[in-house]
């Protein structure tokens, strides 16, 4: 793939993330953005998203491809943190933690909005994203 | 026919012009339409100073819901799709006359598909299940000598279905006109060790409209179970893949084109397995096997070929026999870069043979003669590159090829060359290309000169020499492009009949060159979220100094696909005049309705108007010779390819 071709790849990872911790956020603050290092390698620019820590008890939205390996107390990840699954398989492992996922799943991406999730913080959502919802 | 045309035309741009005012800013949606379009993964495969390239990514087949290889070739430019005498995919057909050297070389990643008799792979690839590709990438003029062993005039690349995109299992089924079926599944995943896999099964019954011509009813339907699997981890990757097939033949050899109620068939059943390596070194290689087995039955009213026999040649019109393939390859390539050089070298040995067996000639068992080809091929490659500064590249490559076949004395080295300007940058690209180079003929015809025609003489390898430009504009949702190309075509092959001597006929090479000149204009435009628009314009000026004659062809091509919500309509035009044919209008639609991510419903049609290519075929029957009477012609026109055909079809995903 062409250098300009891949930035542009890179910049549209980065915007649907970014729009997805807008819509399951809406104080649209600037929210402190940690990606699980089972990511690797990143392939979107984390500073387009939000502001990028090192620590994930220090960020409010945690990008993640494997959640069992985090230390972290799951109730404590439920109602603070902004969980965002970067694979099917570790949103349907924790669909109970985690806001929504983004992810490849039949040659295409895919966004999930998380129904329990936006239902138990009084998030309502336009009608273009319901089709998201599940 | 006319109004037909201008009425289609119509209803699609009110259809564009309704959806313009019905859509609404989807934001997410179309980001994600964006993203899926410019991270789709022709994005890594192809490669652009490769030659003139047509992709076409995941979204698209998805969108046309391509089912079949030949519905790709049908929009292909400068390009007649035709079916051969035993109904199988060979655009390149004529009557009696050789294929061309320059063929359609046809790729599934890395394994080229070589029929190591016929050379043409698309007569067994072009009409089957198509649900395991992920995207096509077709290669024009003479493309890059890094795909293979035999080079071609089009390079087709179809990529199977990445597990690291899937993750899913998926069960479809479509089926429609004539009592067509097909079912199918896979499943795709990459594990938490990094395992990849991707198992696909097929079954299909594709049933075809069956030709009536002189009492006899000619058929083309084909039964076929297919599998195929692959597994990978890091720079390793195994494929292995069977099928078996029942097909039908059309009329075969028959001479009169009047074959027997039910014939002429064959079954057949192919076997591959590979293992592929690439590493982060600039490594590659492979080695895989083809075997393959096929059982042909024939029966005509008229005969089918002659038999020769201490008293002469004697007709028969039965016809059982076995034939048996095997094809060994394998290759080895190193990617090198040095500040602005980038280098690749690579060799490859490639090894065929085939073998007819078992034969029944008018239901007796003929002793076994001996009916066996061979051929090893090496090659030696090497392409460079220089890039100056980001946007200017210069290519200089060579490819050197040594054919041994069994008959020693059409043995040959070939050599093929290409020099390259590109010019690359954020709304240009310029490619130009120059190339030259040899192109054997198919083993089949090497084979029957010497075993069926008793020629002593080497067949001529033909010689193609090509100039290519073309120039793109690209902005953010719009690409044109203009392409110019001229070849010469040197030595092409032809069967030779000399009709006013005694002699046998045979493969020969014409005395004086055949000229290429084509034009072609392609544009594309996202028009918005929900719409896409693609128009592309093509014509052929054919000069063939062997007959002083000038011939054109021209074709044309509208294409529209809109998204709204949970429906996708695709829609497609193509006209096409070829030379002596009358003008064809071949009109495809597709409408994708999708229930949730897990499942989706599908309505399409190919051929809607009933006038999409035609096809020609003749047959000639030489026994009344044997009497003193002219040869019996008999013609067959007006068939068509393309069937009118609607399918309905759902897929699912667990």
């Amino acid at each position: 793939m062409g250098w300009i071709e891949a930035e542009e790849v890179e910049r549209l990872k980065s915007e649907i993330i970014k729009k997805l911790v807008e819509i399951l956020n809406p104080t649209h603050r600037r929210e402190k953005i940690y990606v699980d290092k089972k990511c690797a390698p990143v392939d979107f620019s984390v500073e387009r998203v939000g502001e990028a820590v090192d620590d994930p008890s220090r960020a409010d939205v945690i990008l993640v491809c494997d959640l069992d390996h985090f230390a972290f107390d799951m109730q404590s990840l439920k109602t603070k943190k902004m969980v965002i699954a970067l694979s099917y398989r570790e949103y349907m492992r924790h669909k109970d933690v985690a806001a929504g996922a983004f992810f490849w799943q039949k040659g295409r991406p895919n966004i999930i909005i998380n129904a329990r999730y936006i239902q138990s913080r009084g998030i309502h959502l336009p009608p273009r994203y319901s089709a998201f919802v599940e | 026919m006319r109004s037909s045309a201008i009425f289609i035309t119509r209803l699609m741009m009110s259809l564009l012009g309704t959806a313009l005012c019905l859509h609404a800013s989807e934001d997410l949606r179309g980001l994600l339409n964006d993203y899926a379009q410019k991270a789709d993964l022709s994005n890594r495969t192809k490669q652009e100073a490769a030659g003139n390239l047509i992709v076409y990514t995941r979204q698209d087949l998805d969108r046309m819901q391509i089912k079949q290889l030949k519905e790709l070739l049908a929009q292909l430019p400068f390009l007649h799709y035709k079916e051969d005498n035993f109904g199988l995919s060979n655009p390149f057909y004529a009557s009696y006359q050789p294929d061309s050297p320059l063929n359609i070389r046809l790729y599934i990643n890395e394994h080229a598909l070589e029929d190591p008799y016929g050379g043409n792979a698309l007569q067994g690839y072009a009409q089957m299940d198509m649900s395991y590709i992920d995207h096509v990438e077709i290669y024009m003029g003479a493309p890059a000598l890094y795909f293979g062993a035999q080079q071609g005039a089009y390079v087709i690349k179809l990529y199977t279905k990445d597990p690291e995109r899937e993750n899913t299992d998926v069960a479809g089924f479509y089926g429609g006109s004539y009592g067509t079926g097909n079912f199918y599944g896979y499943t795709a995943r990459v594990t938490g060790e990094g395992l990849k896999y991707l198992f696909y099964a097929d079954y299909m019954n594709l049933k075809r409209k069956k030709i009536s011509f002189h009492g006899s009813t000619l058929g083309r339907d084909k039964k076929i179970s297919h599998f195929y699997g692959q597994i990978g981890q890091g720079a390793h990757r195994v494929e292995v893949e069977a099928y078996r097939t029942r097909f039908d033949h059309f009329y075969g050899h028959s001479f009169r084109i009047d074959p027997l109620h039910g014939y002429p068939y064959s079954h057949a059943l192919s076997l591959y397995a590979g293992y592929y390596y690439r590493d982060e070194n600039g490594w590659q290689g492979f080695v895989n096997a083809a075997l393959g087995r096929i059982h042909y039955i024939e029966k005509s009213r008229s005969p089918i070929g002659f038999i020769p026999t201490r008293v002469g040649y004697i007709p028969y019109n039965n016809l059982d026999e076995h034939f048996n393939d095997l094809m060994i390859d394998s290759q080895l390539r190193k990617r090198f870069h040095w500040d602005r050089w980038d280098n690749e070298t690579g060799i490859q040995i490639r090894y065929k043979n085939f073998r007819f067996s078992d034969l029944s000639i008018n239901d007796r068992a003929v002793p076994d003669p001996n009916r066996k080809d061979h051929e090893t091929i090496y090659a030696l490659f090497n392409e460079t590159g220089y890039q100056p500064d980001p946007n200017n590249i210069l290519l200089l490559s060579f490819k050197t090829t040594r054919y041994q076949v069994a008959e020693r004395f059409n043995d040959r080295t070939d050599l093929f060359g290409r020099f390259g300007y590109i010019y690359n940058s954020e709304n240009w690209t310029f490619k130009n290309f120059i190339e030259g180079g040899d192109f054997i003929p198919d083993l089949r015809y090497l084979y029957a000169n010497v075993h069926d025609f008793f020629q002593t003489e080497k067949l001529e390898s033909t010689t193609a020499y090509a100039v290519t430009s073309e120039l793109i504009r690209k902005q953010r949702h719009r690409k044109l492009s203009f392409l110019l190309s001229a070849s010469e075509l040197q030595n092409l092959l032809y069967f030779r009949v000399d009709v006013t001597k005694a002699a046998l006929p045979r493969y020969d090479t014409f005395d004086k060159p055949i000229r290429l000149y084509n034009a072609r204009i392609r544009y594309r435009d996202r028009l918005d979220e929900s719409n896409t628009l693609a128009l592309s314009v093509w014509g052929t000026h054919t000069r063939n100094f062997n007959d002083d004659s000038r011939t054109d062809d021209v074709g044309a091509q509208i294409a529209h696909d809109l998204i709204v919500s949970a429906w996708t309509l695709h829609n497609d035009l193509i006209y096409h005049r070829f030379h002596g044919y009358r003008a064809t209008w071949n009109w495809n639609m597709a409408l994708t309705r999708s229930f949730g991510r897990n499942l989706s419903l599908y309505l399409k049609g190919e051929n809607l108007l009933n006038k999409a290519e035609e096809n020609r075929y003749f047959a000639v029957d030489p026994t009344p010779l044997m009497f003193g009477r002219p040869p019996v012609i008999t013609r067959l026109d007006h068939v068509d390819p393309f069937d009118r055909r609607v399918w309905i079809g759902l897929e699912y995903q667990f």
